[in-house]
């Protein structure tokens, strides 16, 4: 099934992937972002809106990963 | 997200803000056949038809022979032709997802506003406190003809809590309602260029909240104004002055003015003169060549001594004898007298 995954950290992209049925949203997530990342730091929406972790994704769903902590500068 | 009605309203606004999205096709997309090699085989044909009608062979063969030229030219420009689809290019919002958009932003912050004749839409986030310090709401404001502008967007107070040092400054992060973005650009520019509006003001509202310590146009601990450094008070922009020497920070109190040079310097910067007594900057003070007391210019005699050392060496010079000139004697014999100078 083909997801479209907005991936806000660092460059932020959107890129559609294939993903075997039943996958879930955590699963996907440690694919984008490593098995390292913190999910808690980030804003993890399925078509717009906030989801659980367990949630299976589906066909033409639109997943974003948005961090919730970006730094600022002065120039 | 439940959609049980489409607002048109959101409709037009979303299809104005795609409108902008648009980008022209490449021109190395557009697909030209070779017709004008077809039409030259087409008259080449012609030509030889009449050749062959009049029986001019030789005229017949030499126009086959460039016929055989010309199809295999048109066979190699049709076979260059490239009608594969064209790869997916970066992702670009529908004006579906612009809709979807727009709507989630009505939903997802209390307050969402367009101004569909300024062209700008503009999202309110809750008021942000960071570091125990209140800087109040910030309004977040897009103008969507300028989505891929560095000024596509204002960074607004709407409580405004500026820094004491800096008006200028309502957030450690916002100047002059322009956010520098850090760590956050590069996802910020393409959410904007890519028309993901939800993401783009949920990217800025996030950094809003978020304090970078190591690089803010003023920090947090000195937002009420920087402190003395003579006397330990804080010191607002109005009342700060910098030492010329140290460059420390200092209240209008504690500031001491050099009696010289007119300079400002802090207390650990100036000095008194060891005569006058009045404040002098160390370049505006000189040792004296006599006891090396620090004295200011206006107390050094020309030879560089202060006031006690040129008295005292005067009344050495009064006291000492005045020496008495020797009368001329005659000397004997030599025809010779001594002369005093």
């Amino acid at each position: 099934m083909k997801i479209l995954v907005i991936n806000n950290d660092g460059a932020g992209f959107a890129n559609h992937v294939e993903l075997p049925h039943g996958t879930t949203v955590q699963e996907l997530f440690n694919r984008q972002m490593g098995e390292h990342a913190k999910a808690q730091n980030y804003l993890i929406r399925v078509n717009r809106q906030p989801v659980s972790r367990d949630q299976v994704l589906v066909e033409g769903d639109r997943l974003s990963i948005t961090p919730t902590k970006i730094e600022g500068a002065r120039r | 997200m439940a959609m049980n009605h489409v607002n048109l309203p959101l409709v037009r606004i979303a299809l104005a803000i795609h409108g902008r999205l648009a980008r022209p096709v490449a021109p190395d997309r557009l697909v030209e056949l070779p017709t004008s090699v077809w039409c030259h085989c087409e008259t080449l044909v012609r030509q030889i038809r009449r050749a062959e009608l009049h029986q001019w062979r030789l005229a017949a063969d030499r126009l086959r022979e460039e016929l055989c030229h010309s199809i295999t030219s048109l066979q190699s420009r049709l076979l260059e032709l490239d009608l594969r689809p064209a790869a997916p290019g970066p992702y670009v919002a529908s004006p579906s997802d612009v809709y979807h958009d727009l709507a989630a932003l009505q939903d997802q912050f209390d307050q969402f506003t367009i101004d569909r004749e300024g062209y700008q839409l503009a999202v309110t986030t809750p008021p942000i406190t960071l570091a125990g310090r209140y800087l109040g709401p910030f309004e977040i404001r897009l103008d969507w003809r300028r989505l891929t502008s560095d000024s596509a967007y204002r960074v607004i107070a709407l409580d405004p809590q500026p820094a004491a040092s800096r008006e200028g400054v309502t957030h450690p992060h916002v100047l002059d309602e322009v956010l520098c973005e850090g760590d956050g650009r590069t996802a910020i520019r393409q959410a904007l260029a890519q028309g993901r509006l939800l993401d783009f003001f949920q990217l800025v509202a996030n950094l809003l909240q978020t304090y970078n310590q190591d690089s803010p146009f003023v920090e947090l601990a000195l937002w009420d104004g920087e402190s003395c450094g003579d006397c330990g008070e804080t010191v607002t922009a109005d009342e700060r002055c910098l030492c010329q020497r140290c460059e420390d920070t200092v209240c209008c109190d504690c500031q001491t003015t050099c009696g010289d040079c007119e300079g400002s310097f802090c207390n650990h910067c100036i000095s008194k003169c060891a005569h006058c007594l009045d404040a002098h900057c160390s370049r505006c003070l000189t040792s004296c060549k006599g006891c090396q007391a620090i004295v200011c210019s206006d107390c050094l005699d020309p030879s560089e001594r202060c006031p006690n050392c040129h008295d005292q060496e005067e009344s050495e010079d009064l006291d000492a004898p005045a020496e008495t000139p020797r009368p001329a004697v005659h000397a004997h014999g030599v025809g010779q007298a001594l002369v005093p100078a």
